[in-house]
C-alpha cells in the first residue's frame, strides 16, 4: 500500500520562536519518525499570543518552509499548539444512569456520560480546547478505565476541562490559515510537552511538567495516568530580560544576551562581588554586577515556581507527585534551574528529555523541543482515533449499504 | 537568661499601663522569664491552647485558649486552627487587653499558636484602644520550608495588624555562636533575645528622659515590608566612655557578619549620668552617621543616676527594604504627624500596594489643544484665501502636530497584563520582593 504514512506536522507560535516539527508516521505498523525541523525567530508574539500577525506570519511561513526542505515533503496541515494566559483548565463531572435492562454498561452509556460532563456553563466566548476523560465511577466504585461491560445502575466519569477564549485562539488559526494550512487540532503546549517528556510509568506515578516558555509557562499534572491538572501562568523568559533590563540599566537585547551567557537560577558564592565588564557602542566599557543580575533572575524564577507550587498546594495535588517534576522549554537551560526547582517543591526534578519515543536523533532531544515533538506524538493518537472511528463509519456504511440493497 | 545589668534604681513613667502577652510555647516561656524583671505596672501574662505548658510556668498570669478543645489536642502547629480558636476566645482576650495602654506581644512565629494567634490578639488590642507592638522571632533555616512559609505568612499578616512589629530571624543568631554549639544554646538564645528585647524597650519607651524616644519614633524605625531587626546592649566607662561602646558596636559580629551591618534605621538609646556632655553625644551622633552613613538615626537619650561615669547603649538596627515611591523620608522625627502615621501606617501601605498593581500608568502626553481667538480665526481663513491654490492644499494637508513616539513601557506594553491575586507579575520580582541591589 503506498498511502500508508502520513506526514504530522506540529506547530509551536511561541514568543521566542516559532517551531514546526514534521513527523512520518506509519499507519500500519503505528511507528512515528521525526523527519525535520523548522525554526524561525518569532517577532509578532507576547505572552504567547500573537500581537503582530503580519510578523508572526511571516515567521510561521519561513518555518514551514524550513520544515519542507529538511522533510523533503509537503506540508498541507499543522496540528496548531496553542497556550496564553487565558486558557484554564478545571475538572468537570457527568453522570449518566444506566437504562438497560440487565443494566450492563455499552459503549452508548459511556458515549452518553462523557457527553454529558462535557456540558459545561461557560460563557459562549469560551472555547473548549481539551476535554481530557478522567476516571469513571460505577456505582460509587472509583478509578475504573472502562467500564464497557461491567453492571451498574449509575455511571460517572470525571474530565478535565481546557478552555480557553475563543476569539484569542482564533489568532494563531488564521495565522496558519493565512498560508493556506488546514489545522489538524488544537492543542494546549503544556500538554503537548507532557506528552513529550513523560513515559508512561511517570504518568502513572504522577509528575509535574513545567514547559519554561518565553512568554509563558505551562504546567500539566499527571496521576494514576491521568491529567489531574493544567494550568498557564503568564510569566516567562522574557520577564527574566525584562527584569534584568530595568535592574542592571541596560537595554533589553543586551539583558537578554547578559541572561544566556551569565545567567543562573541560583545566587552561588562563587558569583558573589564579581562584576563583568560589557563593551557597548560608545566605546567606553560598562561594568555590569553579576551578582545582582543572579539576584534578579533567581528571585523571579523563584517565584515562578512557588506561584505553581502554591497552587498545586492549594488542590493538594503535591502529595501525588511520586516522579517529580520535569522541566522543559528554553527556560530549563538555565544553569542550576533544577536546583531551584527541587528546592521550591522538595522533591526531585529532572530536565526535559523525550521519554515516550524511541529512536529520535539526538539533537532533537533538546528541552525547548518538548512542545512540537508531543504535538507530533499528540498527532498519531489522533489518527489512530480517526483510523479507528473511520473504520467504524466504513463499517456502519457497508451494512446500510446492505440493507439498501437487500430491500432494493 | 535574663540580663542582670537592668538595676532598679530609677522609675519607669508612671500612668502608662503595659501588658506583656506571651502567645505560643516560645512566647509562654519568655514571658515567664520576664516577670521576673523589674517593670512596675506591667502585667505578663501567658497565653497558649495547651494547658500543660500553662502549667509549667511559674510567674506569668495564664490564660488558656480554646477551653472546649478536647484536653490534650494542640493545635498540631497549625495556625489556621490556632487563628479559629482566637476568634472563638475573642471576647475573653480582649477583656484581658482592655484597660492597657501599650500591648506588647511576644511570639516565635512558625509553629502553630504563636503564627496564627498573635495577629489576631494584636487586632483585638487595637481594637480596645491600646497601642499594640509585636515582637517575634522568625524560625531558623534548618526547621523546614513549612515553618519558614507560615512564619512569613504570620508575620505579614502581623505586619497589618500591628502598630509595630520587631523581627529577629532566628538565623542571624549564627552570626554569633558557634556552628558546633548545642542545639539548646542556640534556641536558648533565641529566646533570651526575645527576653532582652522586652526588656530594653521597656527601658527605651518608658524611662523618664531627656531626649526621649517616643512610640511613634519606634514606629518609624520598625516600618516596612519585610523588615529584620537586632538589639545591641553596649557599655562603656571611663574617660572615652561612648567611643568605646561605639567602638564595640562597630566591632559587634552581628554588624560585621551580617545583612545587618548596613541597616537602613537606627534607634540608638544612651543611658547615661547626669555628667554625660554634649560633645560627647555628639561626639557619639558623628560616629555614627560615619559608620552607618545612609542609615536614617533615631537618637534618645536618658539620665540615670547610677550610670555616673558609664554609659549604656541600646541599639535598634534595623533593614526595612522599603521602596518609597514618593521619596518623602518615612517619619524622621516623632510627633503627633507621624504617630497618626505609624497607626494607619499598615493600611497605606496596603492600599499603596494594590493601587500600584492594577493601575498601568500610561506615558503618553497629550498637548491641550491650541486656543482659537476670533482674530485668530479670521487671520487663519483670510491666510488661507490668499494663497495660491496649490499651497492652500498643502496647508489643509499638514497634521495638526507630529506624532511621536514615546519610549515604551517595557517589552509588555502590547500585551494584557498578568495579574495574579491582585499582584502585576510584569513589575519584576525583584522591585514587589523589594529585593535591595546594593
Amino acid at each position: 500500500m503506498f498511502d500508508s504514512t502520513k506526514i504530522l506536522v506540529g506547530l509551536e507560535i511561541g514568543t521566542s520562536k516559532v517551531c514546526a516539527m514534521a513527523g512520518e508516521y506509519n499507519l500500519n505498523t503505528g511507528e512515528l519518525k521525526i523527519i525535520g525541523v523548522g525554526q524561525a525567530k518569532s517577532r509578532g508574539v507576547r505572552k504567547a499570543e500573537i500581537t503582530d500577525p503580519t510578523l508572526a506570519e511571516e515567521d510561521v511561513r519561513h518555518a514551514i518552509a524550513e520544515v519542507e526542505q529538511m522533510a523533503d515533503a509537503e506540508v498541507r496541515s499543522v496540528l496548531l499548539g496553542v497556550s496564553g494566559g487565558h486558557l484554564r483548565g478545571f475538572n468537570n463531572h457527568g453522570v449518566h444512569p444506566v437504562v438497560s435492562e440487565d443494566r450492563e454498561i455499552g459503549q452508548q452509556d459511556v458515549n452518553d456520560v462523557i457527553k454529558n460532563a462535557k456540558a459545561i456553563n461557560l460563557p459562549a466566548e469560551n472555547y473548549v480546547v481539551h476535554a481530557i476523560r478522567q476516571h469513571f465511577v460505577v456505582d460509587g466504585q472509583n478509578s475504573i478505565r472502562d467500564p464497557v461491560g461491567m453492571f451498574g445502575s449509575r455511571v460517572e466519569v470525571n474530565m478535565h476541562v481546557l478552555h480557553g477564549n475563543f476569539n484569542r485562539l482564533q489568532n494563531p488559526v488564521r495565522a496558519v490559515k493565512g498560508l493556506h494550512l488546514g489545522v489538524d487540532g488544537l492543542v494546549f503546549n503544556g500538554l503537548a510537552s507532557a506528552l513529550s517528556l513523560l513515559s508512561n510509568e511517570q504518568k502513572e506515578l504522577g509528575a509535574l511538567v513545567i514547559d519554561l516558555g518565553g512568554g509563558v509557562t505551562e504546567y500539566v499534572v499527571y496521576s494514576g495516568g491521568i491529567v489531574k491538572h493544567t494550568g498557564v501562568l503568564g510569566v516567562g523568559g522574557d520577564h527574566v530580560s525584562n527584569d534584568l533590563a530595568y535592574g542592571l540599566k541596560v537595554p533589553l537585547g543586551r539583558a537578554e544576551e547578559l541572561k544566556v551567557e551569565h545567567g543562573g537560577a541560583m545566587v552561588d558564592e562563587t558569583v558573589l562581588g564579581k562584576t563583568i565588564t560589557l563593551d557597548t557602542d560608545s566605546g567606553i566599557p560598562e561594568e555590569v554586577n553579576l551578582e545582582h543580575l543572579r539576584r534578579i533572575m533567581s528571585v523571579r524564577l523563584e517565584e515562578i515556581f512557588q506561584l505553581v507550587e502554591e497552587e498545586l498546594a492549594q488542590l493538594g495535588l503535591l502529595a501525588y507527585l511520586r516522579a517529580g517534576v520535569f522541566l522543559s522549554g528554553g527556560g530549563a537551560r538555565i544553569p542550576q534551574i533544577q536546583k531551584l526547582a527541587e528546592r521550591v517543591f522538595q522533591m526531585p526534578a529532572t530536565l526535559g528529555g523525550n521519554r515516550s519515543m524511541e529512536g529520535l536523533n539526538p539533537v532533537l532531544d533538546q528541552p525547548e523541543f518538548g512542545a512540537p515533538l508531543g504535538l507530533v506524538k499528540y498527532g498519531t493518537f489522533q489518527e489512530r482515533n480517526r483510523d479507528r472511528s473511520g473504520r467504524l463509519s466504513k463499517g456502519l456504511r457497508s451494512a446500510v449499504n446492505g440493507l439498501l440493497k437487500r430491500s432494493g | 537568661m535574663i540580663a542582670s545589668n537592668t538595676s532598679s534604681g530609677t522609675g519607669y513613667e508612671h500612668g502608662v499601663v503595659t501588658k506583656v502577652i506571651g502567645i505560643g510555647s516560645t512566647g509562654c516561656a519568655v514571658v515567664d522569664h520576664l516577670t521576673q524583671s523589674d517593670w512596675p505596672g506591667a502585667r505578663f501574662i501567658a497565653m497558649h491552647t495547651d494547658p500543660a505548658a500553662l502549667e509549667r510556668l511559674q510567674g506569668a498570669e495564664e490564660c488558656h485558649l480554646g477551653k472546649e478543645m478536647p484536653p490534650g489536642m494542640g493545635v498540631s502547629g497549625d495556625p489556621e486552627l490556632a487563628e479559629g480558636i482566637s476568634e472563638e476566645d475573642a471576647e475573653r482576650i480582649r477583656e484581658i487587653c482592655r484597660g492597657a495602654n501599650l500591648i506588647v506581644v511576644v511570639a516565635a512565629l512558625g509553629g502553630g499558636v504563636g503564627t496564627g494567634a498573635a495577629p489576631i490578639l494584636v487586632r483585638l488590642a487595637k481594637e480596645v484602644g491600646a497601642i499594640a507592638l509585636g515582637i517575634v522571632t522568625l524560625p531558623f533555616d534548618c526547621e523546614g520550608p513549612l515553618r519558614q512559609k507560615q512564619a512569613r505568612r504570620g508575620f505579614s499578616q502581623l505586619k497589618t495588624n500591628a502598630d509595630g512589629v520587631i523581627c529577629f530571624p532566628n538565623q542571624t543568631i549564627l552570626a554569633y555562636l558557634d556552628k558546633h554549639s548545642s542545639l539548646i544554646e542556640f534556641f536558648n538564645a533565641a529566646s533570651d533575645r526575645l527576653v532582652e528585647a522586652v526588656q530594653r524597650l521597656g527601658r527605651i519607651l518608658l524611662c523618664p528622659g531627656f531626649m526621649k524616644i517616643s512610640f511613634s519614633d519606634l514606629c518609624a524605625v520598625l516600618q516596612g515590608r519585610q523588615m529584620e531587626s537586632a538589639f545591641v546592649h553596649l557599655e562603656g566607662t571611663g574617660e572615652r566612655r561612648l567611643e568605646d561602646a561605639v567602638s564595640q558596636l562597630v566591632e559587634h559580629s552581628l554588624v560585621k557578619r551580617t545583612r545587618l551591618g548596613s541597616p537602613e534605621t537606627l534607634l540608638v538609646h544612651i543611658e547615661g549620668g547626669s555628667d554625660l556632655t554634649m560633645a560627647e553625644v555628639n561626639a557619639l551622633i558623628e560616629k555614627i552617621n560615619h559608620q552607618f552613613g545612609e542609615a536614617q538615626v533615631v537618637i534618645g537619650t536618658s539620665l540615670e543616676e547610677h550610670f555616673e561615669g558609664a554609659v549604656g547603649l541600646n541599639v535598634l538596627l534595623s533593614r526595612r527594604n522599603f521602596i518609597s515611591d514618593t521619596g518623602e523620608p518615612k517619619g524622621v522625627s516623632g510627633g503627633d504627624e507621624s504617630n497618626e502615621r505609624a497607626g494607619e501606617m499598615s493600611q497605606d501601605l496596603k492600599a499603596h500596594y494594590e493601587n500600584q498593581t492594577v493601575e498601568r500608568s500610561t506615558y503618553r502626553f497629550v498637548p491641550p489643544p491650541p486656543v482659537l481667538t476670533e482674530e485668530r480665526r479670521e487671520k487663519i481663513l483670510r491666510e488661507a484665501r490668499d494663497v495660491p491654490w496649490k499651497w492652500q492644499v498643502a496647508t489643509k494637508l499638514r497634521p495638526g502636530y507630529t506624532p511621536f513616539e514615546i519610549l515604551s513601557n517595557g517589552r509588555f506594553e502590547k500585551s494584557e497584563p498578568t495579574i495574579h491575586r491582585g499582584e502585576d507579575l510584569d513589575v519584576p520580582t525583584y522591585i514587589r520582593r523589594e529585593l535591595r541591589l546594593d
